[in-house]
């Protein structure tokens, strides 16, 4: 989660770079924005999970990236891994614990370009009751009109890597692994 | 078999437990020797959890931690006092407070549903330190003693462990396992040399580090089977019920007599497993694939 926040953040920054230059304040569009994790599993293959509740806001200013803005919220209990009994765990105390953390949060502070459509985006990420900074590798894949609703949209792709055991997440550490891959891909819909 | 989790866990803990119990047979303080069994469940935690947690705690998880330090030093002052009354009281205001600290953020949410089992906790966790108390503090002759108490634990702690993994917390089974273990490596001391008793440290901190693992998976991760676990209040007494129906009086002594009683209170464990496998026998026919 805190990798596809990341994520989201990065393609915000990576937009408001790329982007005409007047600043524009995007919605997530959850029916085809979605956000991923892979962990190890035993050193065999890394299992996926997703978030399928989760919004977000951002402002992009491409004349000043450093002004955009980005906050995305993700519903912990939304969480799905293609197994019952294993979402169960997951969103159990030793793991996620939704019940005492509902959400997770990832608020940018620092936006940056490396280039054209590429850029990075760091922010607090708030998980499991504890709040450290992650970096997201943000590629800026289109801006334009959606040909169908003809809304302006932005399409971004995000990447990070974050470690559990950061954000106390330390159950079976040495057997499940430590870092999770983050994986982000938005659209989201400017706000009229 | 070394590279399976739950077995290198359990190995450290029983190394810790054969250790541990061998030295302070050098000290003859029952204070001491009480403390033992809180190590071994305390150590089975950080094994587990792989972290002792930060002060204060982040969540039910890591509450488990301080809850079972704090009831251990509670219970070693008790032992230095040697007082039983307020052992006794402490049996039955401690789990209030330790579900109740578990449950906090349910009710800060207005979760009135929370409220009923919030409390058959609080009776069932009475119910088992005040029966512990008075069965590790009681003699062979009279069905309890420092190994009955160590069966009861360990019992308690292997019937849970199929509730935890069925309502959502495998973690709390390898929790419950490798204790299992390590408690196991202090009862065959308590068997070879055995002492009459054990302290309030022993039953406060390693009873109300259990009675916290078990809150949190009922009232955090929620997806407990309560049947099944109500259960596992059968366990304090089927073992002394057991032997008022089973052995005859005056006939079978000391640590064999305390064997077999720990036997009869182990035998619950079926009964909770076989509770489980029937009434939820697609979940563990599902993990036997998934495994």
């Amino acid at each position: 989660m805190n990798k596809i926040l990341a994520a989201t953040s990065t393609i915000v920054v990576v937009l408001a770079v790329t982007t005409a230059a007047v600043a524009a304040d995007y919605t997530i569009d959850l029916t085809h924005s979605h956000v991923l994790f892979m962990i190890d599993h035993l050193g065999f293959a890394k299992m996926v999970g997703l978030f399928t509740n989760f919004s977000g806001k951002f402002t992009l200013n491409p004349e000043n990236v450093a002004t955009s803005k980005l906050a995305i919220t993700i519903k912990t209990d939304s969480l799905q891994t293609q197994l019952a009994a294993r979402d169960k765990d997951l969103k159990g105390a030793d793991w996620f614990n939704v019940t005492e953390f509902p959400e997770m949060t990832f608020i940018g502070t620092e936006f940056a370009k490396k280039d054209e459509h590429t850029g990075t985006i760091t922010g607090n990420l708030t998980l499991h009751g504890t709040t450290k900074p992650v970096t997201l590798d943000v590629v800026l894949n289109k801006i334009g009109q959606n040909p169908f609703d003809k809304r302006n949209s932005a399409g971004l792709s995000a990447r990070g890597v974050l470690k559990r055991s950061d954000f106390g997440m330390n159950a079976l550490l040495g057997t499940i692994g430590d870092e999770v891959d983050i994986i982000i891909e938005i659209e989201a819909k400017q706000k009229p | 078999m070394l590279d399976n989790p739950i077995v290198r866990g359990a190995l450290v803990c029983f190394t810790l437990g054969l250790a541990l119990s061998g030295l302070v047979r050098l000290i003859p303080a029952v204070a001491v020797a009480s403390l033992v069994p809180p190590a071994v469940f305390l150590t089975s935690y950080v094994i587990t959890y792989q972290q002792v947690p930060t002060f204060p705690p982040v969540g039910a998880v890591n509450k488990i931690f301080y809850i079972a330090l704090v009831a251990t030093l509670v219970g070693f002052v008790l032992d230095l006092l040697k007082t039983t009354k307020l052992d006794r009281v402490l049996a039955a205001i401690l789990p209030g407070l330790i579900v109740s600290w578990i449950g906090l953020p349910r009710f800060a949410n207005g979760d009135l549903e929370a409220v009923p089992t919030t409390c058959a906790l609080w009776l069932g966790g009475c119910v088992m330190l005040w029966r512990l108390d008075v069965i590790a503090k009681s003699t062979a002759e009279r069905n309890g003693g420092s190994l009955v108490g160590l069966a009861v634990l360990m019992a308690l702690m292997l019937a849970f462990a199929p509730v935890a993994l069925l309502g959502g917390s495998s973690t709390s089974l390898m929790l419950c396992f490798v204790a299992v273990v390590g408690l196991g490596a202090v009862a065959m001391w308590e068997f070879v040399i055995p002492r009459e008793a054990f302290g309030a440290s022993a039953v406060l901190g390693t009873g109300g580090g259990f009675l916290a693992a078990v809150s949190t998976v009922t009232l955090i991760t929620r997806g407990i089977d309560l049947l099944g676990l109500a259960h596992l209040l059968l366990i304090p007494y089927a073992g002394q019920l057991g032997a008022w129906l089973l052995l005859p009086p005056n006939r079978i002594h000391g640590r064999v007599r305390q064997v077999l009683v720990g036997l009869m209170a182990a035998s619950s464990v079926l009964a909770v497993t076989a509770i489980l496998l029937l009434r939820h026998p697609e979940f563990f026919a599902s993990m036997r694939v998934d495994q």
